[in-house]
């Protein structure tokens, strides 16, 4: 896989608590990507730069200090961050306030931008992770099947 | 369930205004869907006028639905349905706080209050039954005789033995999944050896844990002890067969509808997507039944056709005024008079109402439009101490229904508790609004918020009490001229307050939800804030009311003219050849969803207007 | 060809191989031969299930809905027939046994077509995907041509059984063919035999729709030769068809025509001739679809431990689904009901391969490598 891509994944999976392999069974790692590089706009190679040397630690914890130090406190790039584990859990991704876009030096996102509010495809409210970390299904998308409500919820062991 | 290729595109608006039709019948939901088959077996010509567009019935035009439920960024009741100004229809996230004085325009409905509703109903080819639960209980026998028995709200025209065969032609239409062993509670009775169509859906593993923490535990009202169990709902959905049914032929469950055969739909698969829409069509939708009707021929369809205006002549209804519309986008129609020897309405409790008032018509009671009601509902939630399964199977599968009945109602509201199986979501927004808690206000992160989340949201309970709301003249639909849609029909304008009676029954739902959670050691997150639209005050504590959509009373059935708009048939006392179908003739709502009442007047109606024809 | 020779439990090995039934000898030796067969039925029909699932499972969700229903209306008509077969396997006398070596073939795998073999890939939804599964599903022609029959190639060289194939071997060139064969045995057997002599199977093994519910008709149980019959018809009209006209009485058509739609990009009306539906169009995006790579098995993930992993578990999963398969043919109809979650739950899985990028820009699969039956309770 291309640097930019694998690091990228590595850091979703830091920042949602799935596995690289849970995130890439979606099919949405790249579709994701594309869509925050588009909303970064001409911010988006240095907040590439900063995943890139995040995922380059080899130790979790080390990255996850990483985040901390470098992203949470950022009012630009925490905005992103959270804006993109709600992308994973929830497949919808939320139009940034406009002084992130003040701050960024970015103009607002028109009605058809990557950057408004919107369900990116079908794919991203099936695959979305609330309620698969739920052990449990989006409503409307992968039913367990006749009678299967009626048993303990099953809780898959099996991803690694 | 095969749906006649072309037959929403069969009838021109011209030739509908140039027959004169045995019946037309306003509204292609439940109520029109199964008198026009009533009427099509006794070979009457039918005319069905659907305010919504309609494609014809195809899987392709019910997955646009569910692709449009997909991409909603925030997700509500109508979701899936399409906005059309020609044909409106209430949204939830349109309700407001209403300043008194202050009508709130913001809504299709335009509200006075002081009560805001956010009851909606869907105006679509199957109307809200494309939406709807799917819960189908009977009413009970002491529902009909509130007055007399408890000297509260008003005695029905009719009792529940009258209704009892007319439950099961109902029950067989809509296709119920229940035992009757389950069923057999306050009073219910059933025909000996009667069977459902199909077996009882499984109760959910959170209905059983629930059941085992309240076993044993029992409650005193007005000084009448009540034990308390979880029991299954009868639910309008495809379930397994019962061999029994019918003498022992069996029943076969019917599926999605299309122009060309599917195989989907024919077994619940627990999408707990009920409301608002069941992706597979396992749930009963009036779509099937309009496609039984069309195709007997006799049975004609004009969608996007808006009834403005009911006309008479010589006391008696010579035509309606519709006025038809090309394209949903664009406000632009034609009118045209459609005539027919007996006319039906069944737009629903709030739209013929609203048609009645547009037209004028004289009224010997007064009460076109007064006495609506709608369930009021009070959500309690919590969390379970063990993980529950939580957003599995249907929305809901069981409840608590012991205090649907009894003494207790002289003084306040009966109600029954539905345990919600898709977590705290029509409380909360769960699981949407629990992520953004901990991702935007706790800046969580990582596995500690995967592991916080899963935590909560398998741990959640939501048991939705559902409060009879008698009726009060006061609570009312009514038009006002500077109020009008797209097309320049009027819009309802609704006023309306939560009695007291009702809010004595809120206030105890609240209390009894308490010992419900204190019994399974359920951690109580219950919280109402004073600024919700919902929000209300009985002596000194607030709650949050939400409306339940099962709207009745506007056009109340009744013993005279004088007492009520139509009588046990449905038959408007003013005007001999027409019919206001639906839960408006309902003059109580109790503790039952009111579907299964409503479906169940309708082959009386039915039955009534072939007697006219004949 | 990559079969296992394993006895099927049901079936004494017939060394010489098995003769065409007008040339054997006992009635005995012929119910031996219905078994067989019908054991074999219960493999052609489970064996296009994988694929029919690999190509609806490649398409991308809210596309191509018109393919997504045209083939999941098959698979769920496929798990029909083959629960069909297990009751007509039941109903005579035979042990029905989805856990021997071979029962799921391996992919890709030989079928017949007249004189040759077409191969049954696990791909994509594809033009030559759709091409493959015309070709399972091919009509039988009005009167089959008894000249040709020493000519074609043996439809047993695709599945395993235990039977050799010799030069004495029954051939067959399409499947429903093959069902004709049987539906002669069975009647053949039932004039020498009489009822109480060929239908010595426990009622109680029979499935009917109140165990399982997965669609597709009627599941009846067969317990005489008119039920036996009528399971054999569903199973011909609902694949192949054995008339020529499109539509069946009941308004139904058949696999055949409804994959044929999809090739022409038409729905089939009434009285419609079988070579030109003019019903509504239908549309496919033949770029909607997961590009899974064909035949994918555990060695093409050898140097990718978590997709091995998740490919194994599936492959364990779909293994145990046909361990329960067994118990509830062989006594247990009531277990089926855990059959239902056990496909709601594998489907996930398969999904998740689906979704997963390999390295060299194809998709992941199940690979349908299912192991050996394990030995124990």
């Amino acid at each position: 896989m291309n640097p930019r891509r694998e690091a990228f994944l590595i850091f979703c999976s830091d920042i949602t608590g799935f596995s690289c392999f849970e995130l890439a069974t979606t099919g949405l790692v790249e579709t994701y990507r594309v869509l925050v590089d588009a909303v970064l706009g001409s911010r988006a190679s240095e907040f590439n730069a900063c995943i890139e040397s995040i995922a380059a630690l080899p130790d979790a914890a080390q990255r996850e200090a990483k985040i901390r130090a470098m992203l949470l406190p950022s009012s630009l790039y925490w905005p992103v961050v959270s804006g993109l584990i709600s992308l994973w859990y929830l497949g919808v991704w939320t139009q940034l306030p406009n002084r992130w876009y003040q701050e960024a030096g970015l103009p607002l996102p028109g009605p058809q931008d990557p950057g408004r509010t919107h369900v990116p495809s079908a794919l991203a409210y099936i695959e979305q992770l609330s309620y698969r970390s739920a052990f449990a299904h989006p409503p409307a998308a992968k039913p367990t099947g006749f009678g299967s409500w009626s048993v303990a919820p099953v809780i898959d062991e099996t991803t690694p | 369930m095969l749906f006649p290729q072309g037959a929403t595109k069969k009838t021109t608006f011209k030739a509908a205004c140039e027959t004169v039709h045995d019946v037309v019948i306003v509204g292609g939901g439940v109520a029109g869907a199964i008198i026009a088959d009533e009427l099509a077996k006794a070979h009457k010509s039918v005319l069905i006028l659907e305010a919504g567009p309609a494609e014809d019935m195809t899987l392709a035009g019910y997955e646009s639905y569910l692709r449009r439920f997909y991409g909603a960024t925030s997700k509500d009741n109508q979701a899936p349905y399409p906005v059309n100004p020609n044909a409106p229809m209430p949204r939830g996230p349109e309700a407001r706080k209403i300043t008194p004085g202050q009508p709130a325009t913001g809504g299709y409905i335009v509200q006075n209050g002081p009560f805001a509703s956010d009851t909606t109903y869907t105006r679509v080819l199957g109307g809200t039954t494309m939406h709807w639960e799917a819960k189908v209980l009977r009413m009970l026998p002491e529902d009909f005789h509130m007055r007399s028995q408890f000297g509260q709200g008003v005695d029905w025209p009719l009792n529940y033995e009258d209704l009892e065969p007319y439950y099961e032609l109902a029950e067989a239409e809509i296709g119920v999944s229940a035992d009757v062993e389950d069923q057999q509670y306050l009073g219910l009775k059933f025909r000996k050896g009667y069977e459902f169509p199909m077996q009882g859906l499984p109760l959910s593993y959170l209905d059983r844990q629930v059941d085992r923490g309240i076993e044993n535990t029992a409650v005193t009202v007005a000084g009448e002890t009540h034990s308390l169990r979880v029991r299954p709902f009868p639910q309008g959905r495809n379930g397994i067969p019962n061999p029994r049914y019918a003498g022992g032929q069996g029943f076969k469950p019917v599926g999605a509808v299309n122009t060309a055969q599917v195989e989907i739909g024919e077994r619940c698969q627990g999408n707990n997507n009920c409301v608002p829409l069941c992706p597979v069509q396992a749930k009963y939708h009036a779509g099937k039944t309009l496609a039984k009707a069309l195709k007997r021929g006799g049975v004609r369809l004009l969608p996007q056709a808006v009834a403005a205006k009911v006309q008479l002549r010589d006391g008696r209804v010579s035509h309606i005024a519709v006025k038809h519309y090309a394209d949903p986008a664009s406000p632009a129609f034609e009118e045209g008079n459609i005539r027919a020897k007996v006319f039906v309405l069944c737009a629903n409790a709030i739209e013929n109402a609203r048609l009645m008032l547009q037209s004028d018509l004289p009224s010997t009671s007064g009460l076109v439009g007064r006495n609506l009601m709608d369930h009021a509902y009070l959500l309690s939630w919590g969390l379970m101490p063990e993980r529950c399964g939580t957003m599995r199977g249907t929305n809901c599968t069981g409840g608590i229904v012991d205090l649907r009945g009894g003494t207790f109602r002289r003084q306040q509201a009966a109600f029954s508790v539905d345990i919600h199986n898709d977590g705290w979501g029509w409380a909360t927004g769960a699981p949407y609004s629990d992520l953004t808690l901990l991702v935007d206000d706790e800046n969580e992160f990582g596995c500690d918020l995967r592991r916080k989340l899963a935590e909560r949201v398998t741990r959640q309970l939501l048991l939705a009490a559902m409060v009879d709301v008698l009726p009060s003249e006061s609570n009312r639909i009514t038009v006002d001229p500077r109020y009008t849609d797209a097309l320049g029909n009027l819009r309802p304008v609704m006023s309306y307050n939560v009695p007291e009676y009702t809010l004595r029954g809120v206030a105890y739902a609240r209390e009894f939800s308490r010992l419900v959670f204190q019994r399974l050691g359920a951690a109580d997150h219950t919280a109402y804030d004073p600024e919700d639209y919902g929000y209300v005050t009985y002596e000194g504590e607030g709650y949050i009311v939400r409306g339940g959509n099962h709207l009745a009373g506007t056009h109340m059935m009744g013993t005279s003219p004088r007492n009520s708009v139509v009588n046990t048939e449905q038959r408007s006392w003013d005007h001999d050849n027409l019919y206001l179908a639906g839960g408006g003739s309902l003059p109580t709502i109790a503790t039952a969803n009111v579907t299964l009442t409503i479906a169940a007047l309708c082959y009386k109606t039915a039955s009534a207007i072939l007697r006219d024809l004949s | 060809m990559k079969w296992d020779k394993q006895q099927a439990v049901d079936v004494d090995t017939n060394r010489a191989g098995v003769a065409m039934t007008e040339t054997m000898g006992t009635s005995e030796e012929k119910l031996r031969y219905l078994r067989t067969q019908l054991h074999r039925a219960m493999q052609l029909e489970h064996a296009t299930i994988p694929p029919y699932l690999m190509a609806l499972y490649s398409l991308k969700p809210g596309s191509n809905l018109d393919a997504q229903n045209i083939l999941r209306v098959i698979v769920v008509e496929e798990m029909l027939h083959l629960t069909l077969a297990a009751n007509l396997l039941n109903a005579v006398g035979g042990l029905p046994d989805l856990t021997v070596d071979g029962f799921v073939p391996r992919y890709p795998a030989p079928l017949p077509d007249g004189e040759t073999a077409f191969t049954v890939n696990l791909a994509p939804f594809s033009p030559d995907t759709l091409e493959t599964f015309l070709k399972i599903e091919s009509p039988v022609p009005p009167a089959p041509d008894a000249a040709l029959r020493g000519t074609r190639r043996v439809l047993y060289g695709a599945l395993s059984s235990g039977l050799g194939s010799t030069t004495d071997e029954k051939r067959f060139a399409t499947i429903g063919e093959f069902y004709r064969d049987i539906e002669a045995t069975l009647n053949q057997l039932y004039e020498d035999m009489g009822p109480d002599r060929l239908f010595t199977g426990a009622v109680d093994r029979q499935v009917t729709s109140n165990y399982y519910y997965s669609g597709g008709g009627e599941l009846f149980p067969v317990t005489d030769i008119a039920s036996a019959n009528r399971a054999i018809q569903l199973i011909v009209q609902q694949g192949e068809g054995y008339t020529e006209s499109v539509h069946d009485a009941e308004g139904e058509i058949a696999h055949y025509y409804r994959f044929y739609q999809l090739k022409v990009g038409r729905y089939y009306q009434r009285n419609d001739p079988p070579d030109g539906p003019s019903g509504p169009p239908l549309d496919v995006d033949w770029e909607a679809v997961f590009p899974v790579g064909k035949n994918l098995s555990m060695d093409d993930y050898r140097h990718l431990p978590e997709v091995r992993h998740a490919a194994a578990a599936f492959n364990e999963s779909y293994g145990s689904f046909l361990r329960l398969l067994t118990d509830a043919f062989n006594g247990r109809p009531q277990i089926l009901s855990e059959a239902v979650p056990m496909m709601f739950r594998f489907r996930d899985k398969f999904l998740q391969l689906v979704h997963y990028p390999l390295p060299d820009g194809r998709h992941a699969a199940p690979t349908f490598e299912i192991g050996p039956r394990r030995c124990g309770p």
